[in-house]
């Protein structure tokens, strides 16, 4: 079975096929909300691989989906929302 | 300067850029993180902390609140680590030094200091054409 792996080298340009799979869910991103609701995902060559409520749920439930005639993956993972970011986070000052 | 294609969102409306931490193997954890010019330090998911490369000595915890709403405070740990920013027509940046604050978030947020301040910030959102320059 094929081993997934979340990295490559650091420093070094990534694989063309991350940057497909990750377009793919930014192109497919309402549907796929609308199909697994907020989580993480997991995906490679336009199918997904699995999802979880953590990355790391999200990669194990990937494991048992992985194309048989590939050694190593390296995935696209996100987390999809449809849900707008409120960020504005400061440090507390110390009293 | 370094030219990186930003990527961007109409559905939700935003501005993003792959963002590499260095692993303790030596290899690469990415994935997309929203520019955010409101956030002064850039924000990541805490479980990071079990397998990116960070100087120890910089760790402490620290509280962080939401500017303008009430309660909304919560821990966070800030270290000193090193990104690389990247797009997918293959230019890449050098390591980039940045503090950075980790807590608990699905979101890959990248603020201002070490990181957006560090460059030029381009975003013609009409003609969904974007970028950052790095030195």
């Amino acid at each position: 079975m094929a081993k997934l792996h979340s990295s490559s080298a650091y420093g070094e340009p990534t694989p063309k096929s991350y940057f497909e799979d990750m377009a793919w869910i930014r192109a497919n991103r309402r549907h796929l909300v609308e199909q697994y609701g907020d989580c993480y995902i997991v995906v490679y060559a336009g199918k997904v691989l699995g999802v979880g409520q953590t990355r790391l749920e999200a990669f194990s439930n990937s494991e048992a989906n992985l194309p048989e005639e590939l050694s190593d993956i390296v995935p696209a993972y996100d987390y999809i929302t449809l849900k707008s970011v409120f960020t504005g986070f400061l440090r507390r000052k110390q009293s | 300067m370094t030219r990186i294609s930003l990527l961007i969102s109409k559905d939700p409306v935003q501005a993003e850029v792959y963002v590499n931490f260095q692993q303790t193997d030596g290899s690469a954890h990415k994935r997309p993180a929203i520019i955010d010019t409101g956030a002064e330090i850039s924000l990541f998911p805490l479980d990071l902390l079990s397998f990116i490369a960070f100087d120890a000595h910089s760790r402490q915890e620290i509280i962080l609140e939401q500017a303008g709403v009430v309660g909304q405070k919560f821990t966070a740990i800030e270290v000193q680590t090193h990104i690389v920013l990247e797009d997918s027509q293959g230019n890449i940046t050098k390591s980039i030094p940045i503090r950075a604050w980790f807590a608990d978030t699905d979101r890959w947020i990248l603020g201002m200091t070490d990181a957006l301040a560090r460059g030029i910030l381009h975003i013609d959102m009409p003609a969904l054409s974007s970028y950052i320059e790095i030195p």
